[in-house]
């Protein structure tokens, strides 16, 4: 291979990768969602995780109820990965450890995003995610470390 | 050169679908960016941009019945899930045993299949705040377990919805029953009958979450009791992606009637300390106060009774696939002059170390590994004794839990106690699984 042939494949390389990390920022944007008018408005990234790993946190003096997309959709697999940090695997594993132990279970998972635009539009102390296209006018979306959704920055996402 | 570069990003446009789309939508993508660069930090309120998706998505919540699923929010204050939560596990193993010198009292060789555990588990949310957990074991025991003189006990019996004919009848064991309320978010009370909150394998408990088959000596031994009946305080808080973990105890302590009356009208207490770090290094300290007290053998006699503490360090690294824990635990008995002569003094002292690590492959396959030595006090048995194993645990999936692992356990060899100058070799396999 020959100098010229060498720089056009390192330049390839380059512009696949490229490309390639362009259409992995397509991942559509997960909205942590309660009800409109809920006095959260911002949670840390540290409580939504102990929130949806079994641990007890509360808003307004009351504990809030998480609730799950479907396990294998991707916006359950897009929260699990950013806010978790776990795979679908781990995730699993994590779950049925805790069961064991005798902590406390998962939090309900609902067949939908309607589903969780509805419980949380409906139940002033539930918590949820959904993709951006999903909200609905009765509930808002919470800001994570004080980084809302439209911020360039927000890194919750579906794969 | 040119049929390189365009092989490449024909490769990487196949690879990457999204890619091979116009640059039209990395301009909208660039533009969105930029105009969400530019949105102020205070947009937690942010409504939904009312377009035709958040208008159908409107359409389909509306249309959604949530009393199907049991949340009815026009009889409910709140969203808790109430329903009573049934599950458990079980677990089965193949376990061969070989002393390499012949024993007076026991086999030289063992093996066959098991039954361990029969787990069974009732759980529920009595208010938000309140919650109850039950966890029986069934069991065939008490049928085929040894006796102190070395025979095997047989408890068949006649059943009769068979004419009579044998059967073999097992047992339950209360694992715990207790009842929790969150008085705030760093106090929980809890009270019944409870794992005693030490270490990390007594909390992991079960089999599928215990990445061995068998347990370490420090562990089986009781150093610190298995369970307890009281109360447990507990709570934590997290500070800055720091959790500081605590656990208060009060019950009866530990003797022959520990779950239902205290012999001796004395509380044990104990606690625990825990600091977990963001980083996934977890380090804690527990302490264990209490009288044991049995049960009198005659009408006349007394009851055999001495005062008992423990203290025991723990820390396990987690990253990425690797795993590490590792537990040290002594224990001190106080016989008041009374010391049974086969104690060589009053301590017991002991400690494990366990490393894997868990691949993405094989069937999330974690190879492991487990050092143990221990020290007991009781010299009838053996004066020391350090066990080496190492096995493979897989999940196939997060409720199938397939163990197998070889130990060996090196006595000592400077002191007369039935174990004493031998070494035993172990092959064990299990399968265990969540329902």
């Amino acid at each position: 291979m020959n100098k010229p042939s060498i720089l056009s494949f390192i330049l390839s390389i380059i512009a696949v990768t490229l490309l390639g990390r362009t259409a992995l920022a397509d991942g559509k944007k997960l909205l942590v969602v309660v009800a409109k008018g809920s006095p959260v408005t911002n949670i840390t990234r540290s409580d939504l995780k102990r929130a949806f790993t079994g641990d007890s946190v509360s808003a307004g003096g009351k504990p809030l109820v998480p609730f799950n997309a479907s396990p294998g959709t991707p916006e359950r697999t897009g929260f699990d990965k950013a806010v978790l940090g776990m795979s679908p695997d781990e995730v699993g594993r994590f779950w049925v450890d805790r069961k064991v132990r005798g902590q406390s279970a998962a939090p309900r998972s609902l067949p939908s995003a309607a589903h969780i635009a509805k419980v949380a539009a409906k139940f002033p102390d539930a918590i949820g995610y959904l993709a951006e296209d999903r909200m609905t006018p009765d509930i808002q979306a919470v800001s994570v470390d004080g980084v809302a959704y439209t911020d360039a920055k927000y890194d919750i996402l579906t794969p | 050169m040119k049929h390189t570069m365009l092989t490449t990003l024909l490769l990487g446009a196949l690879a990457h679908p999204a890619a091979a789309q116009t640059t039209t939508e990395d301009k909208t993508r660039a533009d969105d960016l930029a105009k969400a660069a530019d949105a102020t930090a205070d947009v937690a309120n942010t409504p939904a941009p009312a377009t035709e998706a958040s208008s159908a998505a409107a359409k389909a919540a509306a249309d959604v019945d949530l009393s199907a699923l049991g949340l009815d929010p026009a009889s409910a204050a709140s969203a808790y899930d109430d329903k009573l939560n049934v599950y458990g596990f079980a677990d089965f193993s193949y376990q061969a045993f070989h002393f390499v010198n012949p024993l007076m009292f026991i086999r030289q060789d063992t093996r066959g299949f098991a039954v361990g555990n029969l787990n069974l588990y009732l759980a529920k949310n009595l208010t938000p705040r309140v919650r109850a957990l039950a966890e029986v074991r069934f069991t065939f025991l008490p049928n085929g377990s040894t006796n102190r003189d070395g025979t095997t006990v047989d408890d068949t019996a006649a059943d009769v919805a068979n004419y009579s004919r044998p059967v073999q009848w097992g047992g339950v064991v209360i694992e715990r029953v207790y009842v929790e309320y969150d008085l705030t978010d760093w106090l929980t009370i809890r009270a019944g009958h409870w794992l005693t909150p030490y270490g990390i394998w007594n909390i992991d408990h079960g089999s599928p979450a215990i990445i061995p088959i068998g347990r370490p000596y420090i562990i089986g031994e009781q150093f610190f009791p298995e369970h307890q009946t009281g109360l447990d305080l507990f709570g934590s808080k997290l500070l800055e992606g720091y959790k500081v973990a605590y656990h208060v105890t009060a019950s009866n302590g530990r003797g022959a009637t520990e779950s239902i009356q205290d012999q001796d009208n004395k509380l044990a207490f104990g606690a625990r300390a825990e600091l977990e770090t963001p980083w996934g290094l977890r380090i804690g300290g527990s302490y264990y106060r209490g009288r044991y007290t049995g049960v009198a053998p005659t009408v006349m006699s007394a009851a055999p009774t001495f005062k008992e503490q423990a203290i025991g360090g723990d820390v396990q690294f987690d990253y990425h696939g690797l795993h590490a824990q590792a537990e040290v635990i002594g224990r001190i008995r106080d016989f008041h002059g009374q010391r049974p002569m086969s104690f060589g003094g009053d301590n017991d002292f002991g400690s494990y170390l366990l490393a894997g690590y868990r691949f993405d492959a094989l069937w999330n396959v974690m190879p492991f590994v487990l050092f143990s030595p221990y020290e007991p006090a009781d010299l009838s048995t053996f004066k020391s004794a350090t066990a080496g194993e190492a096995g493979l645990n897989f999940r196939p999936s997060g409720n199938l839990i397939l163990k197998v692992q070889g130990i060996a356990v090196k006595f000592d060899d400077d002191h007369a106690g039935l174990l004493s100058n031998n070494t035993v070799y172990q092959g064990m396999a299990e399968a265990s699984f969540v329902f």
